[in-house]
């Protein structure tokens, strides 16, 4: 009696360890996933930087094109503006 | 023994009346024989046309064991000797003689140098018999077998790099030197018998001639084999004590003007002038010297080579000074300045040498105030540097040139003028058109690349290197990242926004001091004293009025009768009279200042507000490329926290599964049935454990790389950012009209 009773609570603990282990097993799974999930993120936010990236270089452009157009405007109007007030200074 | 061309050539008399008196009698000693190398031969005798221009038109050498018996000789076409061993005896007159060297057959005697010759080329004076460098002899040829050695030896010549400076020793070249210096060796009987049937002599001459013959003799398969092993030891030694034996002088001083220096014409382009400064530092080069062995002091060299370079100086000065496509105006005014020049360069060596001397201590003579072209010319000669220090070395020959080669069978005659008498000691290879020797040179056209790129490595070792590197640590080995971030890096370093934010910031020191001249004096002073003037005429009007009131009532006194009234009217009426003219007098300047004012208030308000519209239009665009960037940024640096969150969190679980896998591990050790029943449910959870780790490494890395590009991208953006956030604070500042206006 002894002998089927350890056999039955030996039954029972290796069903349990089976149920934990079938837990531990699923809960591993989910966890690749959700690291595959968290890659697939994290490529999404690599190519939004490209476009981040992007609208840098836009500015880059816009400026550049900006300065070409007037820089050298800017710059006369700063050393006309100083000359002039200087000029009408002395009147 | 002096030779006369009289003894020495068997010339008929025909020919006798034709040639021109010799000037040189060249000394030649009893058991030595003579290799001259000769150009620019003519051909007297009874010689067919084909045969005498084709002479004429190539470069030879002979050798002679007298030069009464010259009869052996080497020309650098095949078909020209075939022509000589055709005709027979040749008699050649004005024969150009570049140099000479013995060729003893005697071992026990020591060889002489042909002072006659080479001595004479260094200097002109030396003796009457010689004019300059040219050494007209009238010499009788007729081949015979014994000349093939003295042709191998000549070819050695050929070679020579002072002849050619083009030329580069081979290793072949080397092994046959010193199976001619074995030669030195043999007794004259020896020579004599063995040159029957297989020619051989030796060249020993102390002279550098047959040194440098020695060492590059020829290729020739027509070489002896036979004593090349026997005493090749003592040939060497011999020739390395005959090394030691110095010339006085073979190079001429460069004196005169600027283009005698060169060896151009007064009117020759920059392009000519530095060619021929790039021939004239090569030859006068402390290494060249060294080659030819000559006796000349280190200061003496330095002296030669800062006049030769001074010329250059004066060279490209006169050719910048030239106007280009003048005419005959530009010629003769480059007469006139060329008589300038040339009393200027008079007094050159002179100058020259005194500020040549004080830098002395260079190795290479040359000036250390040169320009690049001369870095150019001495970096050219640091090749002959390396092979003079490395003589075991094997230098690689130049690409050969087809008409340089001596075994091309049929040379093209020189395209090219003749060497021009105004050049002493010219001694470009004949052979070679000019240019195709300019081609040999290092490219002429180098030193802008060579500038460039000595302004870019500067650019990346000092100033781009720094910011590059600490890039490349950031990025780690991830050479596509560290590439785009270098790129990144390199665009926001070159930025033109860089340039428009200081012309900003010139506009705002600009607009301070605007304000500094307001507060100073001018608009601020107009304004003043418009004011000023109106508070005047605005007394004045108030006073002009109460003395038409006085007026008024002192002309009511008078109709009462008073006496007194009118006197007093009259004088109110005068003063009032006055203040009306001082009253027109204020408003005009009141108007004029005002005007003054207007004007310069319209002409500032018109910068300031042309300033402001630029500087918002720069703050526009900023702001519009910005402020999305700067919401992606923040949204993109949301995602990542979380995602980063996300990946602590299965890391967590892991950990726990992990723990628990090692709990039931251990209660299922205490079972052996257990144990034995979920063995395979906790290799598959071990497994599964281990690519969750591997999967997690990954990604950590992944989200690491994206937090350092989220990081170097603002970075990059700062510049932008910092300058949005100052010119909207001095945007949203009171201009300095609007502050004095209040």
């Amino acid at each position: 009696m002894t002998t089927t009773n350890t056999h039955i609570t030996d039954e029972q603990n290796i069903q349990d360890l089976k149920k934990e282990m079938d837990a531990v097993i699923n809960n591993l799974n989910q966890s690749i996933v959700d690291i595959a999930d968290a890659a697939g993120k994290l490529d999404a936010i690599d190519k939004e930087l490209d476009e981040a990236d992007g609208l840098l270089t836009n500015l880059y452009d816009e400026v550049s094109d900006f300065e070409d157009e007037k820089g050298d405007e800017i710059d006369a109007l700063i050393v006309n503006a100083l000359v002039e007030e200087e000029t009408e200074g002395d009147k | 023994m002096p030779i006369s061309p009289d003894k020495s050539l068997d010339a008929p008399s025909s020919s006798e009346e034709k040639i021109e008196d010799p000037k040189l009698a060249i000394e030649n000693g009893e058991g030595s024989e003579k290799i001259l190398v000769a150009r620019a031969p003519q051909v007297v005798g009874d010689v067919d046309k084909d045969t005498k221009d084709l002479i004429e038109k190539n470069s030879f050498r002979f050798v002679g064991g007298d030069l009464s018996d010259i009869t052996n000789f080497k020309t650098i076409s095949e078909d020209f000797e075939n022509k000589i061993k055709n005709e027979g005896k040749l008699y050649l007159k004005n024969v150009d003689v570049i140099d000479s060297v013995s060729v003893t057959t005697d071992p026990n005697r020591e060889p002489s140098h042909t002072s006659g010759v080479a001595p004479s080329l260094a200097d002109p004076t030396a003796s009457e018999s010689i004019s300059g460098e040219s050494i007209r002899e009238d010499i009788n040829l007729a081949p015979t077998p014994s000349a093939l050695h003295a042709i191998d030896q000549a070819e050695a010549i050929a070679d020579d790099p002072i002849i050619n400076p083009f030329t580069v020793p081979t290793s072949e070249q080397k092994a046959e030197a010193q199976t001619a210096e074995v030669d030195a060796k043999v007794s004259p009987e020896e020579t004599t018998e063995e040159s029957q049937s297989e020619p051989k002599s030796s060249v020993s001459s102390g002279a550098y001639r047959s040194t440098s013959a020695g060492e590059w003799a020829s290729t020739d398969t027509k070489a002896p084999e036979s004593n090349e092993s026997s005493t090749s030891e003592q040939g060497q030694e011999k020739s390395t004590s005959q090394e030691k034996k110095k010339v006085p002088r073979i190079l001429p001083t460069p004196t005169g003007t600027w283009y005698e220096r060169l060896g151009v014409s007064e009117d020759a382009t920059p392009d000519d002038i530095k060619a021929a400064h790039r021939k004239k530092a090569k030859d006068y080069s402390p290494d060249a010297r060294q080659h030819l062995n000559e006796d000349v002091s280190p200061e003496v060299m330095s002296d030669e080579a800062g006049w030769i370079n001074n010329a250059f100086d004066e060279g490209v000065k006169f050719a910048a000074k030239r106007k280009p496509g003048a005419g005959t105006n530009t010629s003769g005014t480059g007469g006139q300045t060329s008589g300038a020049g040339g009393s200027t360069q008079n007094k050159a060596p002179g100058t020259t040498g005194s500020s040549t001397q004080t830098e002395g201590g260079q190795e290479d003579g040359q000036d250390d105030s040169s320009t690049e072209e001369r870095e150019e010319d001495e970096n050219e000669n640091e090749p002959t540097d390396d092979s003079e220090d490395d003589p075991e070395g094997d230098p690689e020959p130049e690409p050969a040139d087809p008409q340089t080669d001596p075994n091309n069978p049929e040379p093209t005659p020189t395209p090219d003028a003749p060497p021009s008498p105004n050049q002493p000691g010219f001694i470009r290879d004949p052979r070679i058109p000019r240019k195709t020797q300019l081609e040999m040179l290092p490219e002429t056209g180098s030193l802008l690349e060579r500038l460039k790129n000595k302004a870019l490595k500067f650019f990346v070792d000092k100033i781009w290197g720094v910011p590059a590197r600490a890039v490349m640590e950031f990025a780690e080995d991830d050479t596509a990242k560290v590439l785009k971030d270098v790129e990144a890096v390199k665009r926001m370093v070159t930025a033109p926004g860089r340039k428009i934010g200081m012309l900003l910031r010139s506009a705002q020191i600009s607009r301070q001091q605007s304000g500094w001249i307001i507060k100073s004096g001018s608009l601020d002073d107009l304004l003043s004293r418009h004011q000023s003037f109106k508070e005047t005429e605005r007394a004045q009007k108030e006073a002009i009025a109460q003395l038409d009131a006085e007026i008024i009532k002192m002309g009511e006194e008078e109709l009462r009768g008073e006496p007194w009234a009118k006197a007093q009217k009259n004088s109110f009426i005068i003063e009032r009279d006055k203040l009306k003219k001082q009253l027109d007098k204020t408003t005009a300047k009141a108007r004029t200042v005002r005007t003054k004012y207007n004007a310069s208030h319209d002409k500032m308000s018109q910068f300031e507000s042309r300033r402001s519209t630029l500087a918002n239009e720069v703050l526009n665009k900023v702001e519009k490329n910005l402020g999305p960037f700067e919401t992606q940024i923040a949204e993109l640096k949301s995602q990542e926290a979380a995602v980063a969150k996300t990946i602590e969190g299965i890391n967590e679980k892991i950990e726990a599964q992990n723990r628990v896998l090692n709990e039931i591990s251990a209660r299922a050790e205490a079972n052996p049935y257990s144990r034995k029943a979920f063995r395979g449910q906790e290799k598959i959870a071990r497994q599964l454990i281990s690519k969750a780790q591997d999967a997690l490494e990954k990604v950590n890395t992944q989200d690491y790389h994206i937090k350092r590009r989220i990081q170097r991208i603002e970075e990059r953006s700062k510049p932008w950012t910092d300058m949005k956030e100052k010119f909207t604070a001095q945007k949203n500042q009171k201009s300095n009209l609007e502050r004095l206006e209040e």
